[in-house]
């Protein structure tokens, strides 16, 4: 992934694996990313694997909430140096709909600081939930990202990329997150198919483990990678230097 | 019934799934559309349901229970004498039709008492369809004699490990690995949950119950009962009574000549957090599993563990019709505890010789809250959902008979 210009956003689950290392982990991703994924720790992950709901229910037994993870960003807003604020890269809220819902859709939009948060993903919102809400994020100046999968034909391409703010989220695969070893030969034409619809980016995520499968992806024509499950597994199998472990990590995609 | 977008009840149902499966919902919602109305189809849905799901199920007149309370008539639909002993089989039939037509060679389920499970697998093998059952790990322990019979049929049980390992758990699974195979997999989801179109199919293939009930009496029942884990043999026989041909062009819901429909929650063992299956009485509307539904939830709205003695009810959530009826008040809801639940259980057995599923035992526990308010000339219809010899050793190990 050496041309610079292509998107490195890292997803992480917010209190994984404690809520001590939250604010130092988002310092050392913003050093090579462009965005962050901060994913809210929920209950039942559809669309998540083995991987990322295990980081999901250590997160929910570490304390994490929707609530916690604004007032800790607003802490970076405000009790931290201006610095530390420059510091992190734009955030993107990755949460299941429920969370939100017993939070207030609307209330979230107010509360989340901006423009540390550029925007928001909810995998279990699609374009037929999602189109009534599209307003609000306008007001709030708030991006909804929507995704598309190997499954939606072209009709819902259009759809959805002509709905989604900021940019569009493409799926690698035909399920759950988690790391794959081969990435799907349908990807390179779906992304082209994709990008001949939109001038919005288009970013590829969902089993996207290294730097070899992320420049393959740039090759077929995204703009840019989301890496989830590698994170939360280096994460947990590195407890004694996470941070250094990151780093090396993340920087291995900018080479 | 339909306002607002597709496959919403007033505020409740949508499709709040990963985009990855919209496609398959939307191919199954045409499906269904296509076929309901096919005669061919309808041919051969309603001669499975006869010769070999065995309806109509009898509307049976409970002599012994009626004179024991002293009141009005009471009258079992019997769904327990249905092939596999539950009324699932109806629902698993239609889908596994539909899954035919759509070319699916694989089904997936999830299921609590094993009931749907069995009917589920037993369909597949009368199609030849691959067939992998979810289960959580506990219900896999109190249903093992389903679990026997799911593997004699051929279907692979799959136990699932994660969460409260019940059927809430069973039933993520189920849709994780829908979403991994959708191209060559169907859901046969076995209740009125889950994303538009299920609740409706799901419903649509249990209306024959009530269909069914409103040929048999001579005239409109006063009260019909039925337990709610899900909801999908509540709205079955409640269906004529509620979306029928007689309301169908109304858009009256309160309409004088309904029976009361009261639907029957898990009560467990408490009020408290985690201890009972109350989800309409006790729970908030939220989303989970695909629909906006009432759901027992914590005020960050994660999913709270729920608690029955019996599988089928053990369920943080229910279809959205049921919120809908709720919310309308065209359907009331009570709770019966897991005491009272056993205790109906030895009483129909004893009273009248038919050993009922724990599930369907909690509507027969209502009658002793009913029937002191029933008169001599009204009748009362309760929905035996299934049979209980699934349930013997939760009950022997409950129990001094
Ligand atoms: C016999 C029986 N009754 C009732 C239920 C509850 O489901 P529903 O509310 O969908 O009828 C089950 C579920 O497993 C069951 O097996």
């Amino acid at each position: 992934m050496n041309n610079k210009k292509s998107l490195l956003i890292p997803y992480i689950t917010a209190g994984f694996p404690n809520k001590k290392l939250f604010v130092p982990i988002l310092k050392t991703l913003s050093e090579s990313a462009d965005f962050i994924e901060v994913g809210v720790p929920y209950s039942d992950p559809l669309a998540d694997g083995p991987t990322i709901q295990e980081a999901s229910k250590i997160a929910l037994e570490n304390g994490v909430s929707l609530k916690w993870i604004l007032e800790t960003c607003h802490g970076i807003k405000t009790l931290h140096a201006k610095s530390l604020q420059q510091e992190i890269k734009p955030l993107i809220l990755f949460s299941y709909f429920n969370p939100i819902l017993q939070y207030g859709l609307e209330k979230l939009l107010r509360d989340l600081p901006k423009p540390l948060f550029y925007g928001l993903i909810i995998p279990d919102l699609p374009i037929e939930e999602a189109k009534k809400y599209l307003p609000l994020f306008k007001n709030y100046k708030l991006n909804l990202i929507l995704l598309c999968a190997p499954t939606t034909n072209k009709i819902r391409l259009k759809q959805i990329s002509h709905l989604s703010n900021g940019f569009i989220y493409l799926v690698s695969v035909t399920g759950v997150t988690g790391t794959r070893n081969n990435l799907s030969k349908e990807l390179k034409n779906k992304i082209k198919e994709l990008k001949s619809i939109t001038k919005k980016p288009v970013v590829v995520g969902f089993g996207i483990s290294d730097s070899k499968q992320a420049s393959k992806v740039i090759s077929y024509g995204a703009d840019g990678v989301i890496v989830g499950s590698a994170i939360i597994k280096l994460l947990k199998e590195n407890k004694n230097n996470p941070l250094s472990r990151l780093r090396v990590f993340m920087n291995s995609f900018r080479r | 019934m339909k306002s607002k977008s597709k496959g919403y009840f007033g505020n409740y149902g949508g499709m709040y799934v990963p985009e990855t499966i919209i496609p398959a919902l939307e191919e199954l919602e045409i499906a269904f559309n296509k076929y309901k109305n096919n005669k061919e189809f309808n041919s051969e849905l309603n001669l499975l349901l006869q010769t070999y799901a065995g309806r109509p199920t009898p509307l049976y007149f409970a002599k012994r229970l009626t004179e024991y309370f002293g009141r009005g008539k009471i009258y079992l639909k019997r769904e327990d004498l249905c092939h596999t002993g539950a009324h699932k089989i109806n629902n698993c039939i239609g889908q596994a039709l539909l899954a035919k037509r759509l070319g699916k060679k694989r089904i997936i389920a999830e299921t609590g008492a094993g009931q749907h499970g069995l009917a589920t697998a037993t369909v597949c093998a009368l199609f030849d369809l691959k067939c992998d059952i979810y289960m959580g790990k506990i219900d896999i322990q109190r249903q093992e004699l389903n679990v026997f019979k799911m593997k004699l049929l051929g279907a692979n049980v799959i136990p699932v490990e994660s969460g409260s390992q019940t059927l809430k758990d069973a039933t993520s699974e189920a849709i994780r690995d829908w979403i991994t195979n959708i191209k060559h997999t169907h859901y046969i989801i076995g209740s009125t949950v889950g994303p538009h179109p299920y609740p409706t199919i799901v419903s649509y293939f249990q209306s024959v119950i009530g269909k069914e009930v409103q040929k048999q009496v001579s005239k409109t029942p006063d009260y019909i009962v039925a337990c709610v884990g899900g909801g999908s043999n509540s709205i079955g026989i409640f269906y004529p009574y509620v979306w029928g041909n007689h309301v169908r062009n109304s858009r009256d819901y309160s309409l004088r000549n309904r029976p009361l429909l009261i639907g029957i929650e898990a009560g467990g063992t408490s009020f408290k957090n985690g201890h009972h299956a109350a989800t309409l009485s006790l729970g908030k509307p939220g989303v989970l599993h695909g629909s906006y539904s009432y759901l027992l939830q914590d005020k960050n709205g994660q999913i709270q563990e729920a608690h029955s003695i019996s599988a089928g009810l053990d369920y943080p959530g229910v279809g959205p019709q049921h919120a809908f009826l709720k919310d309308k008040k065209i359907v009331t809801y009570k709770t019966i505890s897991d005491k009272d639940a056993l205790w109906a259980f030895k009483f129909l057995s004893k009273l009248e010789g038919i050993i009922p599923a724990l599930e369907s035992s909690h509507a027969i526990a209502y009658l002793k809250h009913l029937m002191p308010k029933t008169k001599k000339n009204e009748t009362i219809i309760v929905c035996l959902s299934g049979r209980g010899d699934k349930d013997i050793n939760t009950v022997r190990g409950n129990h001094k008979l």
